[in-house]
């Protein structure tokens, strides 16, 4: 290997750099991450099941149903303990909307509300609601808890709110727990046997 | 003012001749195909990491599209990890738990700085942007990887430690092991210490690898995989772009324009000296380096009867950066008031001041006799190949009488009439032999320079003239060369940066201000001559510069953070 070429893949590497620095300045579509709900017979979603791997006791995790006009997904990260969805907005900003998934959440000074997600109740926290919304919703459910944050700063309130919570579904993790072992051969479930995930 | 006499020629031989008395051995042209003396090499572990780097894509590209390999991977990953969770102990937990901790963000933060602190201390440049971008390259690589297996952590166990993100390559285990191959070859000298600095790093990964794996944030291969990033990039990085034998880990406080000229660069310049020039070098030491800057000087002692020496300066392509940041500071605080034209070769470079060497031969002036280029690697590293002074002493050190006085000012008065200047005329670039004076290094010098940059020229002479003397005596002599208003011009030109730093330090150590008793003696002053010269081209370039400053200082912040 010449020196040059040494040097030029070197640079061409260092170029590259700029993704490695910000994390992933990629749409989490462009570089093939998929949190799509999906049908149950499809094959295990990876970004899901590591979701799912991040809670072990959830028994519900979030993921992406329909991204309306205007939305984008911004990021996802999944870790021991945490996972979080983000979505941009064209007319309510970056990170408009911000999913957590936790074992369990503070609903302290959040009102209960009828709940549109079955096996979880759910608590709304209006923050502020001039000038767009900012806010939180929460989904408690057996062994884990969905967040989502709003941070809205456009004209409308209740549209982009809606928007975005059609944007986020929930799959069961007996789906993703199912999937994994038919995509192991039968081989390998997703949680451990002593694992205390509960029914929704 | 007076004609200018012939008195400083000195009498030479026939031109480009090397001294007689010399052995002179067969010069050897070297054909075409053979490596020159420094090539890169990747050595043999080198290629050992590189060819299981490859092995190791090439399974992974395999387990990627064919679900049976990948299945299969799996089944042996399991097995492993089985065998390992059986030993778990609540006891061996919370060892695990403590041993993993060297793979942690904190415990990486803290060797980076440690490293840093070291290689900017000795201001080992070069190995400290190679860590960086190796840390960087790894880091970037394995996330890019980790996003194209999307592997989950290791199923159906649990997993007792935090981990983020996908689990293969591991970013851990890669960025620790990368940070280890760096203080290895960053920090440790090359021989039986860095044996062992490697051999304790390797426990270290393989202690912090059987530890991710016993506490299920890895499986097995998620880890070897990542150690094998982590360990293949840098160590090609080191092998590649700073090789041991040209730029070796030294705790000596030396100036990083001086290059290490033992081991293989000493040999290589031995063999290039023997079959380019045919001569025979007996020894090759430093010479000069408390006043050098730009160069790597060296004095060589040749087999001959009696033994002679010959002086050289080796240029690699750190000078050639260093003229191009020099050039760029000049422009960027005067704007073209020069030749801002950086080179674009060390080959040029050194041709550059071979020239200036032969015009100041032709214009009969006391310079060294060049004999020559001498190319240790193409493109990379040359020696510039002159006569060497033996017995010369520097001016600052010998008495300067009035025919020293006479024959510095001639100097000038020859390098105007011949359309040259020397631009760096100091007190380590005027030697003394026997009553005469003699000029060296000509890596500044310049065709055709401006009036005022002549002006500069006999103004730092007069200077350095009175370091040892007195500026009424160098004045007075002076004016035998120079009309009045020629030295006024010289004063008036001359202030501050365009003197020498090693000029402007004796000046300050003898606690004389002589640009000042100069100017008291002229019967009239001139206007200090303005320097700065404003352009657009300039301006843009200022802002340029401003912008770039404020990223580097945003990326040196990101820098700093831990690289896990």
């Amino acid at each position: 290997m010449s020196r040059r070429t040494a040097t030029l893949g070197f640079l061409a590497v260092l170029a590259a750099l700029p993704v490695g620095l910000t994390g992933c300045s990629l749409t989490p579509a462009g570089v093939g991450l998929d949190a799509a709900c999906g049908h149950p017979e499809e094959r295990t979603r990876p970004t899901l099941a590591l979701m799912a791997q991040s809670v072990p006791t959830a028994s519900l995790i979030p993921c992406v149903q329909l991204i309306p006009a205007g939305w984008t997904l911004e990021e996802i990260t999944a870790e021991s303990g945490r996972s979080t969805l983000v979505l941009n907005s064209d007319r309510d900003g970056s990170r408009a909307l911000t999913v957590e998934l936790t074992a369990s959440c503070d609903t302290t000074g959040a009102t209960p509300v009828p709940s549109d997600q079955a096996g979880a109740r759910r608590y709304e926290r209006p923050e502020r609601i001039t000038s767009g919304y900012v806010g939180r919703r929460y989904y408690v459910y057996p062994g884990g808890c969905t967040t989502y944050r709003f941070d809205l700063h456009g004209a409308s309130q209740a549209q982009p709110v809606n928007e975005a919570s059609l944007a986020i579904g929930f799959t069961t993790r007996d789906v993703i727990r199912t999937a994994t072992l038919r995509d192991t051969g039968g081989r390998y479930p997703l949680d451990p046997p002593t694992a205390n995930a509960q029914k929704p | 003012m007076a004609a200018t006499p012939d008195a400083i020629a000195v009498d030479r031989g026939t031109a480009s001749e090397l001294p007689p008395r010399i052995v002179r051995s067969r010069r050897r042209r070297r054909p075409s195909g053979e490596p020159p003396p420094l090539p890169r090499q990747l050595n043999t572990s080198g290629r050992y990491w590189l060819a299981v780097a490859l092995a190791m894509l090439a399974f992974s590209v395999v387990a990627k599209v064919s679900t049976s390999v990948r299945l299969a991977g799996a089944v042996v990953d399991h097995r492993l990890l089985d065998w390992v969770l059986q030993l778990r102990t609540p006891a061996l937990t919370r060892v695990t738990h403590g041993v993993g901790w060297l793979a942690t963000p904190l415990a990486l933060q803290l060797a980076w700085w440690a490293n840093a602190a070291v290689l900017l201390g000795y201001r080992r440049w070069r190995h400290l942007f190679v860590w960086i971008g190796s840390i960087l390259t790894v880091n970037t690589v394995v996330r890019l990887a980790a996003l194209l297996f999307q592997r989950s952590r290791p199923l159906g166990i649990e997993i007792l430690g935090p981990w983020q993100g996908f689990a293969m390559p591991s970013l851990p285990m890669a960025i620790l092991s990368a940070v280890l191959v760096n203080t290895a070859y960053s920090l440790v000298p090359r021989g039986q210490r860095r044996q062992l600095a490697k051999a304790a790093a390797a426990v270290a990964i393989a202690v912090a690898g059987l530890s991710r794996i016993y506490l299920g944030q890895d499986h097995p291969s998620d880890a070897l995989v990542g150690v094998v990033i982590g360990v293949t990039i840098p160590l090609l990085a080191y092998r590649l772009l700073v090789p041991g034998d040209v730029f070796p880990v030294t705790y000596r406080r030396q100036r990083s324009a001086h290059l290490d000229i033992g081991g293989a660069r000493g040999q290589a310049i031995r063999a290039a000296l023997q079959e380019q020039l045919g001569v025979v070098p007996v020894d090759v030491q430093p010479f000069g380096w408390a006043g050098s800057g730009g160069s790597t000087p060296l004095r060589v002692k040749i087999k001959g009867d009696p033994e002679s020496y010959l002086f050289c300066k080796l240029y690699a392509a750190n000078h050639l950066r260093s003229d191009r940041w020099y050039k760029l500071g000049r422009t960027l605080l005067y704007g073209g008031l020069e030749d801002e034209k950086a080179f674009n070769s060390v080959r040029r470079l050194v041709q550059s001041e071979d020239y200036a060497l032969r015009l100041m031969q032709a214009a009969n002036l006391p310079t060294p006799e060049p004999y020559g280029i001498v190319e240790i690697t193409p493109e990379r590293e040359y020696l510039l190949v002159t006569e060497f002074f033996d017995g010369a002493r520097e001016i600052g050190e010998v008495d300067v009488d009035d025919a020293v006085i006479d024959q510095g000012l001639l100097l000038v008065r020859r390098l105007w009439e011949a359309g040259l200047a020397h631009r760096d005329i100091k007190p380590a670039n005027l030697l003394v032999r026997d009553g005469r004076m003699l000029l060296i290094d000509f890596s500044f010098a310049e065709v055709r320079p401006s009036p005022w940059r002549q002006a500069v020229d006999l103004a730092n002479m007069m200077l350095v003239l009175a370091l040892r003397s007195d500026p009424r005596k160098v004045y007075e002599r002076a004016q035998v060369f120079f009309t009045v208003d020629e030295i006024a011009e010289a004063f008036a030109a001359t202030r501050g940066l365009t003197m020498p730093s090693q000029l402007r330090r004796l000046m300050r150590a003898q606690g004389r201000d002589l640009h000042v008793e100069f100017k008291r003696l002229l019967p009239y002053q001139i206007s200090p001559i303005a320097i700065q010269r404003w352009s657009w081209r300039r301006v843009l370039l200022v802002l340029t510069a401003v912008g770039v400053g404020l990223v580097a200082v945003l990326i040196i912040a990101q820098l700093l953070t831990s690289p896990l």
